[in-house]
């Protein structure tokens, strides 16, 4: 404690008999205190002296006809136990309201990313892809290259990258969505990575042989090489509407710690997630 | 004869009620008996007077705070709980009132104790043995008064309470509703408060 403190306990009288003489002892040492002590003293003298106040003149009669005259009453408690009824709901209702507003504004429609490093960002758990090509956005391939496949939505899609590990037959298939389908998928899960088991390509691309022809062809009656020509240009040339093509660098943001990229388009500089 | 005969009930009824504790007074005031609300009034008026006065300072004004704090605990009896006293929930509710009419009216009261301040003083304040002290104590309590009256109302509720009304701590907390070493702390800040202020006063005049 404080000596300051310790004095104005002093003066107004707020310690006991033995710290009071300690005090006491020690104010004898000391003039400045003594002299404080001694001003604190007459103050609190002073003080008590005004508890002489005027006498009250505020009967009785005063009271009751300020309240009974006007015709108040003591107000009822009401129902006290509503509260701990109603306010637990009301919580739990702005909770939900947060919830829903947030899930609605949160989470957005991630834009197209497509290139090399697309599957490296998204699908780390499989093994190392090196090759990949672009199939054309219709199911037919699918179908032809696995019936027994299930693709959601295939038939729907703009754009899908398909990786095919040569070695272990393994391919991993990027699927963009139109933008309906899309934003119902965006409940669920920003871009589908399924993967699944082809056919080796020892054993033949994924087209059948038309009868009477000697090369293979599609189902379209094309050549293997205008197919691949034909999905080349329809994936690349004229990519939808609403995708937007990034090149991915290998920089990371250092805000979001996501790679950064460049829009094809308008050289924009975006952040994968971001 | 019959009224004779209705006021000595109306006494006998009045005289047993003033046996009944606080509490039960305040039970039958709830259920609407404006008789033990009377006897409670009868009781406490001289602590919210005295309470009320050494804030403003201002006879009229003090009555006019005691109506509205018993005006207000008849409308709120209902938010009376029994393990408080019932003094220290008057105390609660003038002191309150105080801060609401600081807040409102500090201005006027100062400028009417102004000019009513030098009018009284000479009437109720020394001894006629020795005038040169009754002058130094005058001169004193003047500025001490305008000193307490100048203090923020927090403080000045601290320096009525404990130092002129003499209230233990533990009464102080109760009616602040912190603990016994929060109203001790209070107190000393608007002692402090107080020193600081009279000093520069007397030293002027």
């Amino acid at each position: 404690m404080r000596k300051e403190d310790k004095l104005f306990e002093y003066a107004f009288g707020d310690l006991d008999a033995h710290e009071a003489q300690v005090f006491e002892a020690g104010l004898l040492r000391d003039e400045v205190t003594a002299e404080e002590a001694k001003f604190l003293q007459t103050l609190k003298g002073d003080l008590a002296s005004f508890r002489e106040i005027p006498e009250m003149q505020y009967s009785k009669e005063r009271l009751r006809h300020a309240i009974l005259g006007q015709g108040l009453k003591p107000t009822r408690p009401g129902f006290p136990w509503l509260n701990w009824v109603l306010a637990p709901g009301a919580a739990a209702c702005v909770l939900a309201l947060g919830y829903v507003l947030m899930n609605g504004t949160t989470r957005k429609d991630p834009s197209y990313i497509g290139g090399p490093n697309v599957a490296d960002n998204t699908f780390k758990g499989g093994p190392k892809l090196p090759e990949q090509k672009l199939t054309p956005p219709t199911p037919n391939v699918a179908t032809n290259t696995d019936s027994s496949d299930t693709f959601p939505d295939v038939a729907d899609t703009h754009w899908a990258s398909e990786k095919v590990d040569a070695h272990t037959g393994r391919s991993a298939v990027i699927v963009r969505s139109s933008s309906k389908t899309r934003a119902k998928r965006n409940r669920e899960a920003s871009i589908y990575v399924a993967s699944r088991t082809i056919e080796a390509p020892a054993k033949g691309p994924a087209f059948d042989a038309a009868p009477g022809l000697s090369s293979p062809v599609d189902i379209r009656g094309m050549s293997l090489e205008a197919s691949v020509a034909k999905v080349a240009a329809d994936a690349i040339v004229q990519p939808a509407s609403d995708s937007t093509m990034i090149m991915i660098d290998k920089d990371v943001d250092s805000g979001v710690g996501a790679p950064t990229a460049i829009e094809v388009n308008d050289t924009k500089n975006v952040v994968i997630g971001g | 004869m019959i009224r004779g005969l209705t006021m000595s009930l109306k006494a006998a009824t009045t005289a047993r009620l003033d046996l009944d504790s606080d509490e039960s007074l305040v039970k039958r005031a709830r259920e609407g008996d404006f008789d033990a609300f009377e006897v409670l009034f009868d009781r406490h008026r001289l602590l919210v007077y005295r309470f009320a006065y050494q804030m403003v300072n201002k006879r009229d004004d003090a009555e006019d705070m005691v109506q509205e704090a018993f005006v207000r605990a008849y409308q709120n009896l209902h938010r009376y709980r029994d393990e408080a006293k019932f003094t220290t929930w008057l105390l609660r509710i003038v002191s309150n009132l105080c801060t609401d009419q600081a807040r409102m009216g500090q201005r006027r009261n100062n400028l009417e104790q102004k000019e009513a301040k030098g009018a009284l003083d000479w009437m109720t304040t020394g001894s006629f043995e020795n005038p040169i002290d009754n002058l130094e104590q005058d001169r004193r309590r003047v500025a001490l008064r305008k000193a307490i009256m100048a203090l923020p109302e927090h403080h000045r509720q601290m320096i009525v309470m404990r130092d002129i009304e003499e209230r233990e701590y533990s009464d102080i907390a109760e009616v602040l509703g912190c603990t016994i070493g929060g109203a001790k702390l209070r107190v000393l800040r608007a002692r402090r408060a107080l020193r600081d202020r009279i000093a520069p006063l007397l030293g002027d005049e």
